[in-house]
């Protein structure tokens, strides 16, 4: 379904979002159209490259501000929580 | 015929233990590569970036961890960071060496700001990665069974190294807590750092002893050198069997000191991690881990090794390691200063938010909860009654096990006045052979005087022992005495409960356990 959606989402992946966990997310997030932004602590970044992603150092506990525009936006707020609850508490 | 030449490293830059014997082969410093140069043309740089992430789809393999990596790679020669500035210095279709150098140092200073020390390491991969990038030399002359001397290792090195089968990995510089470090000791290849300038004799033959921190080059006695391998490789085939052994009485566990090394002695068959120091998760950085993140290691390290016992020690650091966070005083002497519970007491918010974190990971597995450098009773009940106030708050019904560190002679002097308080007790004995002798482990003038051997300190340890077993308590050992496998039957029959060790020492002391035991039926 097209359209925008903006999420707060905890990181509870042990890891963080480092190069492991950031590398399984941008893969995830090759097949998707839409645009992925995840803002943290005042940094917007594109969700599809790796660098970007480790460069923010998210770590586990902390939020995360996730934001998903286009025609798979439902599909990429899916894959993103996965990578980022992968490990936790949800388990 | 060459002259033969001995060349001592300190056991401390030991990574990974093993033996080799082959050709040394000198490998230039990649990072130190010039910037000097023709102007790469821009889709020429497309193209080794494209043979490079080949090369590292097709050479990681071989296990989950090491896919993962090559992946992470591959995406960071492809980014859309990367190639947009890239293209911005592009001119007339070409880009300067030195360009590119400087988007990788930008690249690099963005990595490092992120302020996470486990991303700053991977820094190196990003550099290795562009020296790859400009680099036309390829196919490093390695083959099989080669010594390696490098100025630096490199994560994607090792991976390299480990492929083409080499013997063992020498280095200048290096920490035990590297990535290249840690791979090298997954993939169990001998490696030591440390290791002074070997220029004078690349391609001599070289014998590697990464046991007693040992290189000799143009040995003599090659059968000799050829039959200790083969002995230790099959000893270390055969030890694999005892790795998963179990005795009655007696839990062999493993020391661990960073998030990576908890697989590691997992695969290695500890019973347990009988001392998790949680220094790691509080250095080099400038502020405090959160309760969360804390939680999430400590839950990850018990649920990894449920139902055996996890023993997580409190941070344990004093002046001298310079936490800019920590309300420290700068002393003449740390070790005998404000550290280990002393510190935790004069920064209450940093102690109550790990015992915060430990308590609400505890219902994950079987937490042990270690508070170091213990110098008088008062300091347990400190610790409990601030563990019962935070259990009553998270509703936790069971309480963790406290235990203390056996490192200060205060605690043996009076240890009828402990018993009461803890749950079961750890002798740290390097501490407490540097205490008892009053002599400095790191101080090579007095290293005479400190031996933990000696029979003061094994006096110390049975006194302990029997002091404890008539209160039920259990006694582990977590020291370097404890990793002697010639020191094992005498631990044994003392009457300790628990030997932690290197993980990499597990299946050897399960070992001398094992003979031991079958000796004495």
């Amino acid at each position: 379904m097209e359209g925008k959606v903006v999420k707060r989402i905890a990181v509870t992946n042990p890891e963080g979002l480092h190069a492991r966990p950031a590398g399984k997310l941008v893969k995830l997030l090759s097949d998707i159209e839409s645009s992925v932004t995840i803002v943290y602590k005042g940094k917007r970044i594109n969700a599809k490259s790796v660098l970007s992603v480790m460069s923010l150092g998210v770590e586990p506990g902390e939020e995360i501000e996730v934001i998903v525009d286009g025609p798979d936006c439902e599909e990429a707020l899916k894959r993103v929580e996965e990578v980022v609850h992968a490990g936790g508490e949800n388990e | 015929m060459s002259k033969k030449v001995v060349i001592e490293i300190p056991q401390r830059y030991i990574v990974s233990e093993g033996y080799a014997y082959g050709t040394l082969r000198c490998v230039g410093n990649e990072s130190s590569r010039s910037s000097e140069g023709e102007p790469i043309p821009i889709e020429k740089l497309r193209k080794r970036a494209k043979e490079v992430s080949e090369e590292i789809s097709r050479t990681y393999q071989g296990s989950e961890v090491l896919k993962e990596l090559g992946e992470v790679y591959v995406m960071i020669l492809g980014d859309p960071l990367l190639w947009d500035k890239l293209e911005k210095r592009e001119k007339d279709g070409k880009i300067s060496i030195r360009d590119v150098f400087e988007v990788r140092d930008y690249i690099v200073s963005l990595l490092v700001e992120s302020g996470n020390p486990l991303i700053r390491e991977r820094t190196d991969d990003i550099m290795n990665i562009f020296n790859k990038l400009v680099s036309a030399e390829e196919n490093l002359q390695i083959r099989k069974g080669d010594v390696v001397y490098v100025e630096k290792l490199y994560p994607l090195d090792v991976v390299h190294f480990y492929r083409v089968g080499v013997g063992a990995i020498l280095s200048r510089e290096g920490s035990h807590t590297s990535h290249a470090a840690i791979l090298a000791k997954s993939l169990e290849i001998p490696y030591m750092y440390g290791v002074p300038s070997l220029e004078a004799y690349c391609d001599s033959l070289v014998f590697v002893d990464a046991l007693a921190g040992r290189i000799v080059v143009n040995p003599s006695n090659e059968r000799g050198i050829k039959e200790t391998i083969l002995r230790y490789e099959e000893e270390k085939k055969l030890l694999e069997d005892y790795s998963k052994l179990r005795f009655e009485g007696l839990n062999v566990m493993a020391n661990v000191g960073f998030l990576q090394e908890i697989e590691i002695a997992k695969k290695k068959g500890a019973d347990g991690i009988g001392l998790f120091r949680t220094e790691f998760l509080f250095l080099n950085r400038d502020e405090p881990p959160s309760e969360n993140e804390q939680f999430l290691v400590y839950k990850h390290a018990l649920e990894t090794f449920s139902p055996d016992r996890v023993v997580v020690r409190l941070l344990d650091v004093g002046g001298d390691k310079g936490i800019p966070y920590l309300e420290l005083p700068r002393e003449e002497n740390p070790f005998l200063g404000v550290r280990g519970i002393r510190a935790l007491i004069q920064n209450e918010d940093i102690f109550l938010t790990q015992l915060r974190a430990l308590l609400r990971a505890s219902p994950h597995g079987n937490l042990g909860i270690l508070i170091p450098m213990v110098s008088k009773p008062s300091e347990v009940d400190y610790v409990r009654k601030i563990v019962e106030k935070i259990a009553s708050e998270l509703e936790i019904g069971e309480l963790p096990d406290i235990g203390i560190m056996v490192e200060v002679p205060s605690v043996i002097l009076s240890l009828d006045r402990f018993l009461g308080r803890v749950d079961f007790m750890s002798i740290g004995t390097n501490d407490l052979t540097q205490y008892l002798f009053a002599a400095d482990r790191m101080s090579q003038y007095v290293s005479d005087y400190y031996n933990d051997e000696d029979e003061v300190v094994l006096k110390a340890i049975r006194l302990v022992v029997e002091g404890a077993k008539s209160a039920g308590i259990p006694v582990g050992i977590c020291g370097e005495l404890a990793g002697k496998v010639h020191m094992v039957k005498r631990l044994v029959e003392i009457g300790v409960t628990s030997l932690s060790v290197s993980s990499s020492r597990v299946p050897l002391i399960k070992k001398a356990v094992y003979e031991m035991k079958k000796g004495s039926e």
